[in-house]
């Protein structure tokens, strides 16, 4: 990260320039003018594309990826998502406005009813049955994720919050959207999850969230910007690590 | 006896006096002047997003996915479906509901808040539903024994403000959360029912404060 010319930091780091309010800028110096969050997905690139590369992902992809390993995502995703709630739940209390309280009241009501009913439903097709899901026990990984989001989300500034929410959001939606850029599999569940994920709303979910860290990051002193890039990469590296853990059908060695 | 039931009695006194007080005596009888229920509203709204982000803030705390839906559509529903009343009262009073939210939390306000959201960070589910029944509870009891009365105030907010917390859809919500309170009770050892109680009374106090509060139009006195 190049050092701030003392022409930047009169500005001020972070200010957005008079001429495009709507995406504020970091790095005056730099010429390139970039959003927050596409500095946040640059510092994460390495990670987010060993996500790409993974064998999890790429068997979704071509359709080659065992249903073991696939049954454990869905099982341990499912355990995710219900943590997810919580999060939500504290992004709705502790947002700065109401227009982020009502979006992120919203995004609960439709993670704890909708989506987990779809859920549900899509690991029926596996044979995975309700009863399954309540009764998988979380996984390591499952475990460290959920409890790192949550514990940013209650002692965390809410900038930060925002930040750990990002790479779960963004990232499954440039997944799906490569996938299906690369050709459907044969496989239909694995067509449909990343139709699903390929999705324009999707999409927009993942560029809301994206707008709000850039809202955040607007003004915010240096070292509120260094924590939001370490929740960024640490939640990167869970994001990893989950598709990681479904691989190796993880389970705790003790 | 249920959990709640025994709670209930023991704020019953509390709630007699809410009846009683000036403000929905004045509400009921359409007197009531259209500065203080304006005043009201205004205090309302801020107290309602406050309600919801404790709400939220319990989610976390919640042990089953039918619990953490219920309190989701619950924050929805507060800060989409009861405001329907606090939009209806703004263009009354030639205003939009945004314009509530700006200005001061009175100190009766903050208090009340405050406490319900200190509930909801630090106390157990349990508490935090203790805490947060008297609001729902209290209006639906309030609204339906003035309904009861038989003659709706001529006034056109105050008569919406009695029809739309004696709603059977309120109170279908509220009876769900009073068994979720027995359920938790029943769960909880003598220290957390303790607390329980005393989050129930506490808030009961403040609800009839609120009133008070609204009555006198308070300010902050420095």
């Amino acid at each position: 990260m190049a050092d701030l010319s003392p022409a930047a930091r009169r500005h001020g780091a972070g200010a957005p320039t008079t001429d495009d309010r709507a995406s504020p800028v970091v790095g005056l110096q730099s010429s390139v003018v970039r959003r927050f969050s596409d500095r946040l997905r640059a510092l994460a690139e390495p990670i987010w594309q060993a996500q790409h590369a993974h064998p999890f992902v790429r068997g979704i992809g071509d359709g080659s990826l065992d249903l073991e390993r696939f049954k454990h995502w869905v099982r341990q995703d499912y355990l995710f998502l219900i943590e997810y709630c919580r999060l939500f739940g504290l992004a709705a209390a502790r947002a700065p406005d109401l227009d982020t309280l009502a979006r992120f009241a919203d995004l609960l009501q439709a993670t704890a009813r909708t989506e987990m009913d779809l859920h549900r439903a899509y690991a029926a097709e596996f044979g995975i049955s309700d009863a399954e899901l309540e009764r998988e026990p979380m996984g390591p990984t499952t475990r460290a994720y959920t409890d790192f989001l949550l514990r940013v989300a209650a002692t965390g500034d809410f900038a930060e919050l925002a930040a750990a929410l990002l790479p779960c959001m963004w990232g499954f939606s440039e997944i799906g959207q490569a996938l299906q850029a690369g050709g459907l599999p044969t496989e239909p569940r694995y067509a449909r999850w990343i139709e699903m994920y390929a999705d324009p709303e999707f999409a927009a979910l993942a560029d809301w969230c994206r707008e709000l860290v850039d809202r955040l990051a607007q003004g915010a002193p240096e070292d509120q910007l260094r924590r939001m890039e370490q929740v960024f990469l640490v939640s990167s590296r869970y994001e990893y690590l989950f598709w990681d853990a479904s691989w190796q059908l993880e389970t705790w060695p003790v | 006896m249920s959990f709640f039931e025994q709670i209930r009695r023991e704020g019953q006194p509390i709630w007699e006096r809410v009846l009683e007080h000036p403000f929905i005596q004045g509400l009921a009888a359409g007197t009531l002047p259209d500065e203080v229920f304006y005043y009201y509203v205004g205090q309302d709204y801020k107290y309602l997003v406050e309600f919801a982000r404790a709400r939220s803030a319990g989610i976390v705390k919640a042990r089953d996915l039918e619990t953490m839906q219920v309190f989701a559509e619950g924050v929805n529903y507060v800060l989409s479906g009861e405001t329907i009343f606090h939009q209806r009262s703004a263009e009354y009073f030639g205003k939009q509901l945004v314009d509530f939210l700006p200005g001061q939390m009175a100190p009766t306000n903050r208090a009340y808040t405050d406490y319900v959201k200190a509930v909801a960070y630090t106390g157990t589910l349990g508490e935090l539903v203790a805490a947060s029944l008297p609001c729902p509870h209290g209006y639906g009891e309030i609204a339906r024994r003035l309904l009861a009365r038989g003659k709706l105030p001529d006034h056109p907010l105050y008569a919406a403000w009695i029809e739309h917390y004696a709603a059977d859809d309120l109170r279908q919500r509220t009876d769900w959360t009073c068994a979720l309170l027995d359920r938790l009770a029943a769960g909880a050892d003598e220290a957390e029912r303790a607390r329980m109680r005393e989050h129930y009374l506490t808030c009961s106090r403040y609800e009839w404060m609120f009133f008070d509060m609204a009555w006198r139009q308070e300010q902050w006195p420095i």
